[in-house]
């Protein structure tokens, strides 16, 4: 059972920055890369795999007990899924704009690694409270992630944050920026600049 | 008993039920919703493509072909509203185009629902970038075409439009739709 005795706070803590789902476990990189064109889509997809995370790690946490080892993959899958296709349904019910400029990425959170990983990594080994923080730290540390890379993109790419022109006149967008290529580069130097200050932390 | 085989048997088709229960449940609570906002947004673009109308009755629908008439308060004809699906670049793109009442132009053209690019062919749902030049579009001299080169606004030909940088495929798309609309038009409602 709960191998690591680490305090409550740690377990939200480590998400933001320590193990951050993107810049450090490097996983769920396909949204990552795909949904960060403008900053709304950043807030809606981190609200979506929030709510899905913490559905899940809860339901799995309270289930872990009760789950057989050797098709644990498969009830993860089963109960993630569900919740996934309830938040597909919610927004396309009450946020239709939304829904539709995240496009095929709400549906695509099942195979989102960040809530595979968390849930057998985590939850199928701790108990509720403890997955509440992790889901809820994991979270937070994705969304900001998102959120930066989304701002970068949009603004340099596009000229606007949050849909409104910041930039004035002067400015000419580049293009490549919202194009998949300006995904990589963002996120590329993203991991590279936290990785150095990683690298510095440690030493000092 | 957790390894037993009859045990994962029963666990797996108890998440599964109870999974697709709930599943089914909130799929059936939130249906109405999106249909509804589905035909409130058709209702809401046929009166924008169609200047005048306060409200619409149906000519035709042919699969995913839709002729609507846009009338005025008295019931009296002001154009026509027509709704079409076609390729874009990564799915199909739903649009909807408003006639005048003799058929000769495009008054305005909106699309309804795409999946392209976000920040590249999803601009085809953008008035700024690309919807701007649908204004007014004269269908007495053929088929709308892109204007090669890209030109200001006020000196594009009437029947030709602008596509945008970076996202010719979505551009076509559309085109293609519009032009397939107005020949299928022709057709079905001589």
């Amino acid at each position: 059972m709960a191998s690591q005795q680490n305090s409550l706070s740690y377990e939200f803590i480590k998400g933001i920055w320590k193990e951050n789902p993107n810049l450090v476990a490097l996983l769920g990189m396909c949204p990552t890369l795909a949904i960060t064109t403008s900053l709304q889509n950043a807030v809606g997809m981190s609200l979506a795999v929030a709510f899905c995370l913490l559905c899940s790690e809860v339901f799995i946490a309270a289930l872990r007990n009760l789950i057989p080892t050797q098709v644990r993959m498969a009830a993860f899958i089963v109960i993630i899924a569900a919740f996934v296709t309830i938040s597909d349904l919610y927004l396309r019910a009450f946020q239709p704009s939304l829904s539709k400029s995240l496009g095929p990425f709400v549906p695509l959170i099942v195979v989102n690694c960040i809530i595979m990983g968390r849930v057998e990594a985590f939850s199928s080994k701790n108990g509720v409270i403890r997955s509440i923080l992790d889901s809820l730290g994991m979270s937070v540390g994705y969304g900001l992630v998102l959120f930066v890379i989304s701002g970068i993109r949009e603004l340099i790419g596009n000229g606007t944050l949050m849909g409104y022109r910041v930039m004035g006149s002067w400015w000419d967008n580049w293009l490549v920026m919202i194009l998949p290529a300006g995904a990589f580069l963002t996120l590329g130097s993203l991991l590279g600049l936290a990785q150095f200050m990683q690298s510095k932390l440690k030493k000092s | 008993m957790k390894e037993k085989s009859y045990y994962i048997i029963l666990f797996l088709t108890f998440v599964s039920v109870v999974a697709g229960g709930l599943l089914a449940y909130f799929s059936a609570y939130t249906a109405p919703y999106i249909a509804a906002d589905k035909k409130k947004q058709l209702e809401q673009a046929i009166l924008d493509v169609v200047p005048g109308a306060v409200k619409s009755r149906t000519v035709k629908e042919v699969g995913d072909f839709k002729v609507y008439e846009g009338l005025d308060g008295d019931g009296k004809s002001l154009g026509y509203a027509v709704f079409a699906v076609g390729p874009g670049f990564s799915d199909k793109i739903s649009l909807i185009f408003g006639m005048d009442a003799k058929r000769e132009k495009i008054t305005l053209m909106r699309v309804l629902e795409q999946k392209d690019t976000p920040g590249l062919g999803a601009k085809v749902a953008d008035e700024e970038s690309f919807l701007k030049f649908w204004k007014e579009r004269d269908l007495t001299k053929g088929e709308i075409l892109l204007a090669k080169p890209p030109k200001e606004a006020s000196s594009l030909k009437p029947n030709e439009v602008n596509a945008i940088s970076g996202a010719t495929i979505s551009s076509r798309g559309v085109v293609a739709i519009v032009n397939g609309a107005v020949a299928q038009l022709k057709k079905e409602v001589p």
